[in-house]
C-alpha cells in the first residue's frame, strides 16, 4: 500500500475509534443520583460515634408545604440522617447503606461535633475529614452543646437550611471562624488546642419543633485535641481577644463616679502577641488595638469634649484588660492549657531557647508574666453629639 | 546526522523545558522538601537548582565540543564505540523507567482526584496515544504545543496563586533555620532530582537551529524554575504550615481551600487542568528523547516507525515498575531521586569530563572539524 492510502485509512479510523470513547465514561453521576451533603454532625453515645448527614432535598422549595413526616422539612429543602458505629469510617458506611442515593460530601461546608463527641478525641474526626478525597478543607467547624444532629435537623426559617445559617453566621464572624484546616493545624502545632464556637438550638418559635434556628453561646476549649472546658460569657469574649477572632461585638463600659454606662461597638480588633526573653524571663506582651463607635450612652456625658473621650477610652481598655486577665487565667491556672498559642509564638521568635527548654513550657506557660497593653481609640460617637432622650431640665 | 530534520529555536526549547520539570514538580515538590526541610522548605529549590546549573553546563559544554550531536552520537566518539553504545544503552534502558514513572504518576493523580472509576489503563493510555501522535509529528510540533499550553498553564497557574493571596500566613516563614542550614540541603535532594532532568539539552540542543543567546535563554529557564518551585513552596508552606508534608498534593489542597465572596470556590479542577497541560508536555518531551535516543543507537535515519511500539512500552513500564498507589508515592523516595540523578546527572558530567581531558591530550579537537549535517 502507498503511504498516502494508509494514512487515509488512518484518518478515517481514528474518528470511528473516538466515537467508541464517546458512549461515555466511568465517572459520570448523573445529578439525580446524588445525594448532596450540606453538613455533618458528630456524636458520641454509648460507646459509639454517630454520623449524621444533613442532606439536600432537590425539589422547588417552598411548592411542598409540610409533608408530615417528621423529618421532612416543612420547606422540603433538607433532611438528616444519622448512623453509628464504633468508628467514623463505619458510620459512615453504615449512613450509606440508609441513603438511596450516592452521598456527595464534596459541598459540605459546616461539621458540628459535640462536645460528647469531642470528649473522645478529634485525631479520629480530624483524620477522617481531611483523609477522605472529597471534604472540602475549607469547611467550617464548630461544637455543640446538645447532639449535633439536633442542630442539623433544624430548618431555619430564615435560611435555606441550617447548615447555611451556621455558615453564614461563622462569616459574620460570631464566636470562632474555624476551618477544618485551622483546626488541624492549631491541633498539630505546639500548643496543641483549639478553640471552637458552641452552636446550641433556640427554643422553637412555632409549633414545629424543629422550625428555629440555631444561634452561637460560649467557646468549647481542646486541649491535645480533647474537650475540656466551655467558656460562657464573659470569659468567651477574652478567649475570643487573645485568639483574635472577636468581631461583631459590642461592649458596656462603665466609668468611675459617673452614673449610667457607654456601649462601644468595636470596628475591628486586632491582638498582637509578642514573645520575650530577657535574662532567660520568658514573658509574653499582648497588645491590643482596635477602633470603636459609641452606640450608646445613658450617661450625662458630651463626648464632644476630647478629655471626656480620652477617659471613656482609658475605661474602655481597663475593660479589655480585665477580659484578658480572666481568659489567661482560666487557660494558665484552671485548664493549664496554651489555647492561645504562646508556644508557637515562642517557637517562631525563638527556636533555639524553645528547644532548649520546650520540657519545662507547662511550668513557663503557668508563671510567665504576661503584660497587656492596648491602644483603643473612640472614632465616632454616632449621629447624636449630645444624650438623648434626657428630660429638659428647666431653667428657672 | 539527527533522525528528524525539524529545527526549534532557543526559546522554544527553553519552553518546552518549563514543563518537562514543573509539571511534576509544583504537585509533588512542596510535600516531599516540606518533609526533609520543614520551615526552610522554599530555600530547598534554590541549592537544587546548582544540580540544574550543572546540567546545563554539562549540555552547552558538549555542544561545543560536538556541535550537532547529541549525547548519543557524541559519547561514541568521546568513549569510542562499544563504550559509547553501552552508555546510550544506558540510556535506552532508563528512560522507560522515568516516562514509565511520570506516565503513571499522572494516572493515579487524576484517578485518586478526578475519575476515580475509570480504569487505570485508560487514563494513561489515552493520554500517551495524544504523546505518542505529537511526538511523531516531530519536534516543531512537540515545540508548538508546548507553546501554546505553557501560556496557558502560566495563567491558570498565576490565578490559583492570586485568588490564594487572601488565606496565606506569611509568620510561617518562622522560625527560619531552626536546626541550620542541614534540613533545607536535605530537602535539596528532591528538586535537584527534577533540575537533573535538564539533561534534555543534551538530546535537544542540535535540533535549535541558531547559536545565539542559547546560554543567557537557558539561564533564564533555570531561573524561571527555580522561581516557579520556590513560590509554590511558599504558597504551600504559609497556607498549610506544618500540614503541608502531611499532604501528598499539597497544591491540591491549597486550590480547594479557595473561597472568595462565597461563589468563588471548588476550583480545584484547575490545578488538574494545570497538570494535564504540563504533564502532555512533559511526556511528549521525554517520549521524543527516547524515539531520537532509540533510532541513533540503532542507527536508524528517521525515528518515526518507533514512536509507537515505544509509546507503547512505556505503557508497559508503568506496570512494571509500581503495583499501588503507596508504591508509586515511593518511587518518589531518596532512592529514586539518587537514581535519577546518577543518570541524568552524574553520567553526563562525566561524560563531559573525559571529554574534557580527551581534548587537552590531543591538543585541539579534531572532532570539531567533522559537522554532520545532512
Amino acid at each position: 500500500m502507498k503511504p498516502r492510502t494508509i494514512r487515509c485509512g488512518v484518518a478515517c479510523f481514528l474518528p470511528l475509534v473516538c466515537t467508541l470513547l464517546l458512549s461515555g465514561c466511568w465517572d459520570r453521576t448523573e445529578i439525580n443520583d446524588l445525594a448532596i451533603v450540606l453538613a455533618t454532625g458528630i456524636d458520641y453515645a454509648e460507646q459509639k460515634v454517630q454520623l449524621t448527614a444533613q442532606i439536600f432535598i432537590p425539589r422547588e422549595s417552598g411548592s411542598i408545604s409540610s409533608t408530615g413526616s417528621s423529618e421532612g422539612s416543612p420547606s422540603g429543602v433538607t433532611m438528616t440522617r444519622t448512623a453509628e458505629g464504633s468508628t467514623i469510617a463505619e458510620a459512615l458506611n453504615r449512613l450509606q447503606r440508609k441513603v438511596s442515593r450516592e452521598m456527595f460530601w464534596g459541598h459540605c461546608e459546616v461539621v458540628v461535633i459535640s462536645e460528647q463527641a469531642g470528649k473522645q478525641g478529634l485525631r479520629e474526626y480530624i483524620d477522617f475529614l481531611l483523609r477522605y478525597p472529597q471534604f472540602r478543607e475549607h469547611a467550617y467547624v464548630f461544637t455543640s452543646g446538645g447532639d449535633a444532629k439536633e442542630v442539623l435537623a433544624l430548618m431555619d426559617p430564615l435560611e435555606r437550611s441550617s447548615a447555611e445559617s451556621l455558615r453564614e453566621m461563622a462569616n459574620l464572624g460570631l464566636g470562632a471562624r474555624v476551618t477544618m484546616l485551622k483546626l488541624a493545624q492549631s491541633i498539630a502545632s505546639p500548643s496543641g488546642t483549639a478553640i471552637l464556637s458552641r452552636m446550641l438550638v433556640s427554643p422553637a418559635d412555632s409549633d414545629q419543633k424543629r422550625v428555629t434556628t440555631p444561634y452561637a453561646k460560649g467557646i468549647s476549649l481542646f486541649k491535645d485535641g480533647y474537650y475540656v472546658q466551655t467558656a460562657l460569657e464573659p470569659v468567651s469574649v477574652g478567649v475570643l481577644l487573645l485568639s483574635n477572632e472577636l468581631n461583631n461585638f459590642i461592649m458596656p463600659v462603665k466609668l468611675d463616679q459617673v452614673e449610667g454606662t457607654l456601649s462601644i461597638r468595636m470596628n475591628d480588633v486586632k491582638t498582637v502577641l509578642t514573645p520575650r526573653i530577657k535574662n532567660g524571663e520568658w514573658s509574653m506582651g499582648v497588645h491590643i488595638k482596635t477602633t470603636g463607635e459609641v452606640v450608646l450612652n445613658t450617661t450625662d456625658l458630651v463626648l464632644v469634649n476630647p478629655l471626656l473621650r480620652v477617659k471613656v477610652e482609658d475605661a474602655w481598655l481597663n475593660r479589655f484588660k480585665e477580659l484578658a486577665e480572666d481568659a489567661l487565667r482560666l487557660a494558665r491556672q484552671e485548664l493549664s492549657a496554651d489555647i492561645y498559642q504562646f508556644a508557637d509564638k515562642f517557637r517562631r521568635r525563638y527556636p533555639q531557647s524553645w528547644k532548649q527548654r520546650q520540657q519545662e513550657w507547662p511550668a513557663i506557660y503557668r508563671d510567665m508574666p504576661v503584660e497587656i497593653t492596648g491602644d483603643v481609640v473612640i472614632t465616632d460617637t454616632g449621629q447624636s453629639i449630645q444624650p438623648q432622650g434626657e428630660p429638659r431640665q428647666m431653667d428657672d | 546526522m539527527l533522525p528528524d530534520q525539524g529545527k526549534i529555536s532557543a526559546s522554544q526549547l527553553a519552553i518546552m523545558i518549563l514543563p518537562a520539570i514543573l509539571a511534576t514538580a509544583i504537585l509533588s515538590i512542596p510535600s516531599l522538601t516540606m518533609h526533609y526541610a520543614g520551615h526552610d522548605m522554599w530555600l530547598s529549590p534554590i541549592w537544587g537548582s546548582v544540580v540544574g546549573l550543572v546540567t546545563i553546563g554539562v549540555s552547552l559544554g558538549l555542544r561545543s565540543l560536538y556541535p550537532g550531536q547529541t549525547i548519543i552520537q557524541s559519547s561514541l566518539h568521546i568513549l569510542g564505540w562499544l563504550p559509547g553504545k553501552l552508555m546510550g544503552l544506558v540510556f535506552l534502558i532508563f528512560l522507560p523507567h522515568l516516562i514509565g514513572m511520570i506516565i503513571r504518576s499522572y494516572g493515579e493523580f487524576i484517578s485518586s482526584n478526578a475519575l476515580p472509576d475509570t480504569p487505570l489503563v485508560i487514563i494513561m493510555g489515552t493520554m500517551t496515544a495524544v504523546c505518542a501522535i505529537n511526538v511523531r509529528l516531530g519536534i516543531e510540533v512537540v515545540g508548538r504545543t508546548a507553546q501554546v499550553f505553557v501560556a496557558l498553564l502560566t495563567f491558570l497557574l498565576c490565578l490559583i496563586f492570586f485568588l490564594l493571596i487572601g488565606e496565606l500566613h506569611p509568620e510561617e516563614l518562622l522560625p527560619f533555620m531552626e536546626d541550620g542550614l542541614l534540613p533545607s540541603l536535605k530537602g535539596a535532594v528532591a528538586p535537584a532530582a527534577w533540575f537533573s532532568e535538564y539533561t534534555v539539552l543534551a538530546f535537544l540542543l542540535p535540533f535549535v537551529h541558531s547559536k545565539k543567546n542559547v546560554v543567557p535563554i537557558m539561564l533564564t529557564s533555570l531561573v524561571i524554575t527555580t522561581l516557579a518551585m520556590v513560590t509554590t513552596n511558599l504558597f504551600c508552606l504559609f497556607l498549610l504550615g506544618d500540614l503541608t508534608s502531611s499532604f501528598g498534593y499539597p497544591m491540591m489542597i491549597a486550590a480547594r481551600y479557595i473561597t472568595i465572596a462565597d461563589f468563588l470556590q471548588h476550583i480545584e479542577s484547575i490545578i488538574i487542568a494545570i497538570w494535564i497541560f504540563g504533564i502532555f508536555v512533559k511526556i511528549s518531551v521525554f517520549l521524543y528523547i527516547f524515539a531520537i535516543t532509540a533510532a541513533q543507537w540503532l542507527g536508524l535515519r528517521s525515528y518515526k516507525p518507533l514512536v509507537f511500539p515505544l509509546s507503547y512500552m512505556c505503557m508497559a513500564y508503568t506496570y512494571w515498575i509500581v503495583s499501588d498507589r503507596p508504591g508509586a508515592s515511593n518511587l518518589l523516595g531518596p532512592s529514586a531521586h539518587a537514581y535519577t540523578m546518577l543518570i541524568l546527572m552524574a553520567l553526563p558530567t562525566a561524560l563531559y569530563l573525559i571529554a574534557l581531558l580527551r581534548n587537552k591530550g590531543n591538543g585541539k579537537s579534531k572532532h570539531q572539524a567533522e559537522p554532520q549535517r545532512s
